[in-house]
């Protein structure tokens, strides 16, 4: 019987919504949102729960009929979100497309979206190229807080002095 | 420009209220503000009002979805950095208050309705050194503003902010923020020093007014600099024109509603324009050595009639603003020169 792989704990931030998992990679700087279903699969990923099982409780707990081949869907979605701890090899026989033909009426409950930030609030974020970050407006560094491991916000000591992450103060208006 | 600005302030209006009133705008409105409200960094609480609306799964309704589902979690982001902040400072013997973003944010129903920038800590002027230094060496350290001082509020003693701070739990560790009352008086204060430009600020006293505790000192939100007291009182007296804010059981009611008109029209004004705040800005140094992006950058920072006013410790009355906007323009650029 194979198990799903155990789910990523560390550096991670994660809020339950009522119709939705959102979590924040630390170590990436992503943001994912997760629908009922992938959320509930992802709280099944212990290294211990069968795909099988998982399936039948994830059916219970979201009302929605899930088989197998959706849980492993899943699984691979959350494994390209970094949301995993472990690798994931899927049971042998069939090929991604199939598993993903047989799941279709979940698809939505399945999702594991990255949440990109519209431009105009990305003071709301962070950014991780504060040096080579694009100037809006021209000149100027943004004042946007810098992405983990970096600390500060993306400002200028002075005038004509390059984008750095600062910890003090405000930017250099 | 002030009809986009009042639609956006009809957007807003009472957002900050549990249970909210969904949007009953149509599609073509919320295009027109949908930048405005995501600049002013209020798409949270606009989602809160479009989502159980048909326009939720519009493209519109869908950024400012994305930007609510960001806020929620850079809630917890900023939390671990309010929680590492106030470990340095205590560790170097400083005890810090916080006020603004984070503090601000529990005042709305919701963590995920308000952005985060920076951590704003308020530390006495004796302690500043110490602080500094605590917070520029650590290896982990968070984005923090770091006070010297009480900002707004200096003109109130240390003692009786202190007293009256309240203790909330982030990150697993008890941090200190303001007293109700003084934060209130700060969050006024502050939105007007930057002219409003960000409906976000009215929308943090709006909240702030409406969701206070049963125990608010109305006298302690009153004491201090009389000049300042006035500008308090007009910050919520426009939180209640313009935002809809309830008066209910405040005391000088009467004179909050009491604006001269200029006021009101001056802050949608400039929500219908959606400049970028100070520190969002080219750098005025950059702009002068390209010339041809001089004039875009002096416009940028022309001051509006509520941050000149405070620029110059004037009074908000009926009386013209221009002398108040030039006389802020002569300081500002003595300012820069010197």
């Amino acid at each position: 019987m194979k198990h799903l792989p155990r789910a990523r704990r560390k550096r991670l931030i994660v809020r339950r919504l009522p119709e939705e998992t959102l979590a924040y990679d630390l170590l990436r700087c992503r943001a994912h949102c997760l629908g009922p279903v992938a959320a509930a699969v992802w709280s099944h990923c212990d290294g211990r729960t069968s795909a099988a099982r998982a399936a039948a409780l994830v059916t219970q707990e979201t009302g929605t009929a899930v088989d197998e081949a959706a849980v492993w869907v899943c699984v691979g979605r959350l494994a390209e979100a970094h949301l995993l701890e472990d690798k994931v090899t899927r049971p042998g026989g069939r090929s991604r497309r199939e598993w993903l033909e047989r799941t279709m009426t979940v698809a939505a409950g399945l999702a594991v979206l990255s949440v990109t930030a519209p431009l105009a609030v990305e003071a709301a974020t962070c950014v991780s190229n504060c040096t080579s970050t694009p100037q809006n407006p021209p000149g100027s560094c943004g004042g946007i807080p810098c992405c983990p491991p970096a600390v500060g916000n993306c400002c200028r000591q002075g005038t004509g002095q390059n984008c750095t992450c600062r910890t003090m103060g405000g930017c250099t208006p | 420009v002030a009809a986009a600005g009042t639609l956006v302030a009809a957007f807003l209006t009472g957002s900050w209220r549990e249970p909210v009133d969904a949007w009953t705008g149509d599609a073509e409105a919320l295009g027109a503000i949908q930048p405005l409200l995501l600049r002013g960094g209020v798409a949270g609480l606009a989602w809160r009002r479009l989502r159980a609306t048909g326009l939720a799964g519009s493209s519109f309704g869908g950024e400012l979805h994305q930007a609510y589902r960001l806020q929620v979690l850079h809630d917890g982001v900023h939390e671990e950095h309010v929680a590492r902040a106030f470990r340095r400072l205590r560790e170097a013997g400083v005890e810090p208050l916080l006020g603004k973003g984070w503090a601000a944010a529990r005042l709305y129903p919701d963590a995920g309705l308000r952005p985060y920038g920076d951590v704003d800590l308020y530390v006495r002027t004796a302690d500043h050194a110490a602080a500094r230094v605590a917070v520029i060496t650590a290896s982990d350290a968070a984005p923090i503003d770091l006070h010297c001082g009480f900002g707004e509020l200096n003109d109130r003693s240390a003692e009786t902010i202190e007293a009256r701070a309240m203790m909330h739990t982030a990150g697993g560790i008890d941090v200190r923020t303001f007293g109700a009352e003084d934060h209130l008086r700060l969050l006024c204060l502050h939105a007007l020093r930057h002219g409003l430009l960000r409906p976000l600020w009215l929308c943090d006293i709006a909240a702030g007014l409406e969701r206070r505790p049963t125990s608010f000192d109305w006298d302690r939100f009153l004491t201090g600099d009389p000049l300042r007291t006035r500008w308090a009182i007009a910050a919520v007296g426009l939180a209640h024109v313009v935002l809809g804010a309830r008066l209910d059981g405040v005391p000088m009611a009467d004179r909050a509603r009491r604006l001269p008109g200029w006021l009101a029209t001056s802050v949608l004004q400039e929500w219908g324009t959606g400049r970028p705040p100070q520190g969002a800005r080219e750098p005025m140094g950059d702009a002068l050595r390209h010339p041809r992006r001089l004039l875009g950058a002096l416009r940028v920072r022309w001051p509006n009639a509520v941050e000149a006013t405070v620029g110059v410790r004037g009074s908000f009355d009926a009386w013209p603003r221009l002398p108040y906007q030039l006389a802020e323009c002569v300081r500002r650029s003595l300012r820069f020169v010197v």
